[in-house]
């Protein structure tokens, strides 16, 4: 038995596969690819394959994560490509390797969010992102378990990237992942809108990497 | 406008975008420019619900096979979708090309239930058609249904041009030909119209003239411009040769039934009188398990499931079903695939069949006696006795199992409080049974549950002279019901569902063309998936039966007389007319009718095969 992790790109219309689906279409794919990997044991067995860091529906993303434990002695090209053979459009293994870290040490994902305001004038808005991104504090009310409580943002939240276009306004985000603390773009939107008395035509993201404590990449 | 943009600004904004999006693994994308026929192929329900349809997927495929034609799936968008796409003026499009279906040159809706009537008229118009036929002056895109209840299409007869009778397999492929040497030639959609009358499988109703007689009932049904006076459904006469896809469209929401599926049978030798699948479907047809399995290996390969289900009526009346468990469990147990057999018969179990099904299949079991009563179920001809359901229960429980699922009508014709007695005795029976075996389950109690329906009569059924039971009275039963099992042990469940859908069922089924009118002013009120109860909405449909002065109880409540001329007397699916009324005839003298294995009772279906059917 040997753990492998699956590094893959989730696009177009594979955007709109939620996290709870992706895991049953992986499933399928890796049937379909006749690459046998170790089953659960007992009333109902199934695949055993994890997730590094759930991504929103709607989310693309460039650098997912699915790990596995191989159970013959395929060339990981090979896995790669039966895989590729099997998926669906819009989801596309770039390589399979050993895994190196575990994914509790993810610490910080890029975003690169394109988004369009409603109503005002591009500029205008890009701006008021932009103040709004550089204050001092950035109190947010965070929905978890436990019921919301109220936390500032600001040590969660890196603005990497900017440019404000014709109509739309792009940014390119670093915030909080991981298990102790996961900071959602739409979250940092919501609490931008509410603060700014802002509405969004749309907003398309993109997860374009994922850093481990170390500040090296995981994916 | 640009409808593919407009699109993804409200998909993220809906629940399960995914229904809408497309690009599942198997859909199927063309190029546009390289085909002849564009073909939007609708379900009038969720996508959940239309994804898990057989006969959809097999359509699908089939028409894809052919180099000119595309054929793209629609399914009736959810509230929340349909709201956004109102507001953005963003008319239905197909899935695969989110292209606007009003631009394809063919729509065809598959009819399951009659609850879905609402929801065709609403998906023309989110398509941006106006919803009457007449109305549509262009000849495309035509639209066209078939399925179940196209049997009795009436009710939808002013909003549908073409209805197709029976199966779709060889019917079909002869409709796009003819669209598309129409297209060619440039022809009105009136000469396309009377073309296609004359193919079998396909009926024009707006070539028909009906009359009625002062008491409502209908004088005469007359065809007109060389329309056929009887147009006949299609059936399959080669089983083993029918196409059958290889793969399916693999969605990535979980769908009601999201499984493989090989079809074993087409028809029931069976005969339940209450039951519409079991004569509208004859004659009964089988595959042979060669052709089963390779058909379910290569969907396995192809979909990557974990599950595939044996489908047909009745698969346990599969004359070779031993034969093909032997080829599928071998390959299907190596790859830890599920064999899942649905639609059992409680008296189809032979003790290896069970061993070989206990090995595949460990929840609960469920079995349909319908009737409570011997006497009851030798009136709807459900052949089956106490002994055989106590001795299927006594094996099932020796082999482990300890919850049972019993499937029961209410509201039968010749029904009495006995007989609704007679169901909480029959649960009580085989909790009894239960705790009489020592062999039984150790430690766990047992669980039946009475699952209960109300009877709807249906077209080209014994029961279609019958009048249904009024709310009230099936309101009184199922009181009736609830006091006497409460007088009995805590192990009996019972499920009891809504009598409303019921009645309206049975005016719909058994309506004829006044109620158009109803249908669509229900549709005006805001009906819509009917089918589900968070959208049902009784009211709705009882204003529009009043606004159209229409009295459902006319179509639903009312015993209609052998020698009437009801509302699909025109229309031949082979069994006759004469037999189903020898059949009311039995039934009303508690009189039984072999099954077409032991005897044949010479229903007609035999006629569409051109020989003997078994
Ligand atoms: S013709 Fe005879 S055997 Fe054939 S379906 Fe009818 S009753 Fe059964």
């Amino acid at each position: 038995m040997r753990p492998v992790r699956v590094f893959y790109t989730k696009k177009d219309t594979a955007k709109y596969i939620s996290h709870l689906d992706i895991n049953r279409c992986f499933q399928r794919a890796i049937r379909r690819a006749g690459v046998s990997i170790w089953y659960t044991e007992g009333f109902n067995p199934h695949a055993y394959i994890t997730f590094a860091l759930p991504l929103s529906l709607g989310y693309e993303s460039e650098c997912e994560t699915m790990d596995m434990r191989l159970l013959d002695e395929m060339p990981l090209e090979e896995v790669k490509e039966r895989l590729n053979r099997a998926l669906p459009e819009g989801l596309r293994v770039y390589r399979v390797a050993e895994p190196v870290e575990k994914p509790d040490a993810i610490l910080w994902a890029d975003y690169r969010v394109v988004l369009a305001a409603k109503g005002a004038e591009p500029g205008q808005a890009a701006e008021k992102l932009r103040e709004y991104l550089s204050r001092e504090t950035l109190p947010v009310i965070k929905r978890t378990k436990r019921g919301e409580k109220e936390i500032d943002l600001r040590p969660y939240l890196q603005l990497l990237e900017f440019s404000a276009g014709e109509e739309e306004t792009e940014l390119l985000l670093r915030l909080a992942a991981g298990g102790e603390m996961n900071v959602n773009p739409t979250l940092v939107l919501d609490s931008f809108c509410g603060a700014c008395g802002m509405e969004l035509e749309y907003v398309k993201v993109a997860r374009t990497a994922v850093w481990d404590k170390k500040g090296e990449k995981f994916a | 406008m640009n409808w593919k943009l407009e699109v993804e600004k409200i998909l993220p904004r809906v629940q399960k975008p995914a229904r809408y999006a497309g690009g599942e693994l198997n859909s199927v994308v063309k190029d546009p420019a390289g085909v002849s026929l564009r073909f939007a192929f609708c379900f009038p329900d969720l996508y959940e619900v239309g994804m898990s349809h057989l006969g959809m997927k097999i359509l699908y495929a089939q028409a894809n096979e052919r180099p000119d034609t595309w054929c793209e799936r629609v399914f009736a968008p959810d509230a929340d979708m349909e709201a956004l796409m109102r507001e953005r003026g963003i008319p239905l499009f197909g899935l695969e090309s989110r292209d606007p279906i009003r631009e394809f040159d063919l729509i065809g809706f598959t009819l399951q239930y009659e609850m879905s009537f609402t929801t065709v008229l609403n998906m023309l118009d989110l398509a941006g058609l106006p919803v009457r036929s007449a109305q549509r002056g262009a000849a495309f895109p035509l639209v066209v249904a078939g399925g179940p209840c196209t049997c009795n299409p009436e009710p939808l007869a002013d909003f549908v041009d073409i209805f197709v009778l029976g199966e779709g397999e060889e019917v079909n492929p002869e409709l796009y030909d003819l669209i598309i040497a129409a297209k060619k030639e440039g022809i009105s959609k009136g000469e396309l119209l009377r073309r296609a009358s004359l193919i079998q499988g396909l009926y024009v109703p707006s070539l028909y003239d009906v009359s009625y007689k002062e008491d409502g009932t209908i004088a005469a049904v007359t065809a007109r411009e060389g329309a056929p006076a009887r147009p006949a459904k299609r059936i399959i006469r080669d089983m083993d040769g029918v196409f059958y896809p290889q793969n399916f469209v693999v969605p990535f929401v979980e769908a009601v039934h999201d499984r493989a599926m090989v079809e074993v049978l087409r028809g029931c030798i069976r005969g339940c009188r209450f039951c519409q699948a079991g004569f509208i479907y004859r004659p009964f047809r089988e595959k042979s398990p060669q052709v089963i399995d390779r058909d379910g290996r290569s969907l396995c390969e192809t979909t990557g499931y974990d599950e595939i289900s044996l489908s047909s009526l009745s698969t346990s009346d599969y004359s070779r079903l031993e034969e093909l468990l032997d080829k599928m469990l071998p390959w299907s147990e190596k790859g830890s695939i599920n064999l899942s057999l649905p639609s059992l018969r409680i008296d189809g179990f032979s003790p290896k069949l069970l061993e070989q099904i206990a090995k595949v299949r460990k929840s609960g079991l469920t079995f349909a006696p319908e009737a409570g009563t011997q006497r009851m179920r030798d009136v709807i001809n459900k052949n089956i006795t106490e002994e055989e359901i106590l001795s299927t229960c006594r094996t099932a429980f020796e082999g482990g199992y300890c919850a049972v699922k019993l499937y029961f009508m209410i509201g039968l014709p010749t029904e009495t409080e006995k007989d609704i007695e007679g169901i909480v005795d029959l649960a009580q029976k085989v909790v009894d049974l239960f705790y009489s075996l020592p062999d039984r389950p150790r430690g766990k109690g047992v669980a039946v549950t009475v699952s209960l329906a109300s009877f709807v009569p249906k077209p080209f059924t014994p029961f279609q002279y019958e009048p249904q039971d009024t709310e009230e009275m099936l309101r009184e039963k199922q009181h009736h019901m609830i006091s006497y099992v409460a007088s009995k042990s805590k192990k009996i469940r019972i499920n009891y569902h809504e009598s409303k859908t019921s009645h309206l069922e049975a005016v719909l089924a058994r309506g004829d063309r006044r109620l158009c009118a109803v249908v669509e002013q229900a549709w005006k009120n805001g009906c819509r998936l009917d089918g589900w109860s968070e959208h049902f909405d009784h009211q709705r449909w009882v204003d529009a039966f009043a606004a159209c002065h229409v009295d459902g109880g006319f179509y639903a409540n009312r015993t209609r007389p052998y020698d009437e001329i009801l509302p699909w007397d025109h229309l031949d699916y082979g069994v006759t007319k004469s037999f189903l009324t020898r059949e009311n005839q039995k039934a009303h003298c508690d009189a039984t009718t072999p099954n077409c294995r032991l005897q044949c009772s010479g229903c007609g279906a035999n006629k569409l095969l051109g020989r003997a059917c078994l």
